[in-house]
């Protein structure tokens, strides 16, 4: 029913999410479901894979706006890769990248986490 | 004994004296008149008796009495149904007093345990501790779930949905009826006896139809209730409506040289799109619309906030951007980390012919002069509420345009350039400005007009899913006091 849904990837100690869809006020919880079970299972190193993410509402900018803080205090931090241009618009529009890393694709963002120390 | 008498002729006041004498001279007759006779009085015998079986005992009676009372019950059931608590009692105790259990016990799902579990809302000769000591409700709810048919359990010790020692012997049979409504069930009736076999077919099928009649009796008070509480909120949402309606400007300013045309639309009862407008000067006009990010209630009530900071900050501020921190600092208080509040804050200056805009993560403004020049105006800057230290206000940049005769300035809520057609399209920004540059020799009510127009036909019947707001300027040129026309304002609500 829904037309949004999370995957769950991991690339060494980086949690990389797949955003498929449409992600609105409906669908914005099941984003922060997938956030939080990342702080649950202490990987705070979260890369957002947005390349099949076809919409996202202000609603659902939100959600990377409760959680950052949350985040980076764990010493992690939340970056946005290979987002569709109309997607980068909207971030754009708000100003989004001067708060979070949003880089074309994903090899960029994995490289801009810093190695892990474990 | 009987044919003893008959055999001893003679003595025997039973048998006629003339049947001696049929005896004496036709014998087969008599043989025949003989049998015909036991016979009859064999006959009558069983007759007799089982007539007397078949009379109806005083258990029959309590039983008749009992449905009895049922029938009544079930009558008044249905005056019940807009009273809750009554009608939970009289169906629970209706086992009972139709004499067909000696406890009996109405559960319910629990809306805490998302339905899943069940909870007692009703007994009668026995307590809620009892039954939670004695019986797994819930297990008997889930095999009933499954056959939607009574549970009988004859023999209570020897079920381990029930944890009975013989030897206190409270529940020795019980009876467990779920109740169907529309399909689903709603909940389940239980009754038990002490005895152990204590129900027959009759007692099952009483308690079943009862059962039946309860089950809708309860679906319609909840229907009762929803429908009332339904009608409350919308009776609240109709006055938070009606608020929200006031917050915004009932009319547009009138200022000579000046068209201006303005309209919000809701997808929900209440938004949280706002668009205002403020006297700052005799020729100084301030302009802000703002989207508060999610839609309904909440963002309503940030919108009423918006709305209260705008009015007492913005004839104190300096410049749109000025403004606009000074709005973010006061909105930091109250704001949730996850909401936000796009907002572009405009000063018309017709003092100095200039427009003066600063934006704050907001759909960028757009421009459309006489001679077909269009763009968005883009300037930088954060939503209000991304960022609570100075990097908000390092991030605004404003831009100062010279008024030309004829420039239109639009300025619009994401819903606008997001409304989508059948097919999924979004109308888009390039739609936009292909239309306004179509419609420029218009005054800011023809634009208007147009632009909710074109969107109209482009979603063609769908629902607006967003709330929309839209606001057009117009500046006709300084000696156009006369062509002012436009003061009209529109309220919608999808």
């Amino acid at each position: 029913m829904s037309n949004f849904s999370v995957g769950f990837r991991s690339s060494g100690h980086i949690q990389i999410l797949d955003l498929k869809g449409e992600l609105d006020a409906h669908t914005a919880s099941e984003l922060e479901a997938a956030i939080q079970k990342c702080q649950r299972d202490n990987l705070v190193h979260i890369l957002i894979n947005g390349s099949n993410l076809m919409y996202i509402s202000s609603a659902g900018l939100g959600v990377f706006m409760a959680y950052i803080e949350e985040v980076r205090e764990a010493g992690g931090d939340i970056k946005i890769a290979a987002l569709q241009p109309k997607v980068f618009n909207v971030f754009d529009l708000l100003g989004f990248p001067m708060l979070f890393d949003i880089v074309d694709s994903e090899v960029d963002a994995l490289g801009k986490f810093e190695p892990s120390n474990a | 004994m009987l044919g003893l008498g008959i055999g001893n002729s003679g003595v025997n006041i039973l048998v006629p004296r003339s049947f001696e004498y049929l005896e004496f001279y036709f014998v087969p007759l008599a043989s025949f008149v003989k049998q015909a006779s036991i016979f009859g009085i064999l006959y009558c015998i069983t007759a007799f008796l089982s007539l007397l079986f078949h009379l109806p005992t005083s258990g029959d009676y309590e039983q008749r009495e009992g449905e009895r009372a049922t029938m009544y019950s079930l009558a008044h059931l249905v005056s019940q149904v807009f009273d809750a608590e009554r009608l939970f009692v009289t169906v629970t105790s209706a086992p009972v007093e139709a004499g067909s259990a000696d406890f009996s016990w109405l559960a319910m799902p629990d809306p805490s345990s998302g339905n899943l579990r069940y909870r007692v809302v009703g007994t009668h000769k026995i307590s809620s501790e009892q039954i939670a000591e004695w019986v797994d409700s819930d297990l008997l709810v889930e095999s009933m779930i499954g056959e939607r048919n009574p549970i009988v359990i004859q023999r209570a010790s020897t079920d381990h949905r029930l944890t009975v020692l013989p030897s206190n012997g409270q529940i020795g049979s019980l009876l467990a009826v779920p109740l169907i409504a529309r399909d689903e069930i709603i909940g389940a009736l239980f009754a038990a006896k002490q005895v152990v076999n204590g129900f027959e077919r009759d007692d099952i099928a009483t308690i079943s139809v009862f059962a039946a009649q309860a089950s809708l009796a309860i679906d319609n008070s909840r229907l009762f209730e929803q429908q009332v509480e339904k009608e409350r909120l919308s009776r609240e949402m109709s006055i938070a409506r009606e608020v929200q309606r006031r917050l915004l400007p009932q009319n547009v300013p009138v200022m000579s040289g000046v068209s201006i045309a303005a309209s919000s639309v809701s997808a929900q009862e209440v938004g949280g799109d706002y668009y205002d407008f403020v006297r700052l000067a005799d020729k100084k006009l301030g302009v802000i619309i703002g989207d508060v990010s999610g839609k309904g209630t909440s963002a309503a009530f940030y919108m009423a906030e918006m709305q209260g900071i705008f009015q007492s900050v913005s004839r104190l501020a300096d410049s749109p951007a000025d403004f606009l921190h000074h709005a973010n600092v006061a909105l930091a208080q109250s704001l949730d980390r996850n909401i936000f509040i796009s907002a572009i804050y405009a000063i018309l200056d017709l003092e100095k012919e200039e427009m003066i805009l600063a934006r704050a993560g907001h759909c960028p403004a757009a421009i459309i002069r006489l001679n077909g020049e269009s763009r968005y105006i883009r300037t930088k800057g954060l939503g209000l509420g991304l960022d609570r230290s100075d990097l908000f206000r390092r991030s605004l940049t404003e831009e100062h345009i010279s008024l030309q005769p004829g420039d239109v300035f639009v300025l619009y809520t994401d819903g606008v350039v997001e409304s989508r057609s059948s097919d999924g399209e979004e109308y888009g920004y390039d739609r936009l400005l292909a239309l306004l540059n179509d419609h420029r020799h218009d005054d800011a009510d023809g634009i208007h007009a147009a632009i909710l127009r074109d969107l109209r036909s482009f979603m063609a019947g769908e629902e607006y899913d967003d709330d929309m707001t839209l606001v057009v300027l117009k500046w006709h040129g300084l000696p156009m006091e006369s062509i002012i026309s436009s003061n009209q304002i529109v309220h919608e609500s999808a």
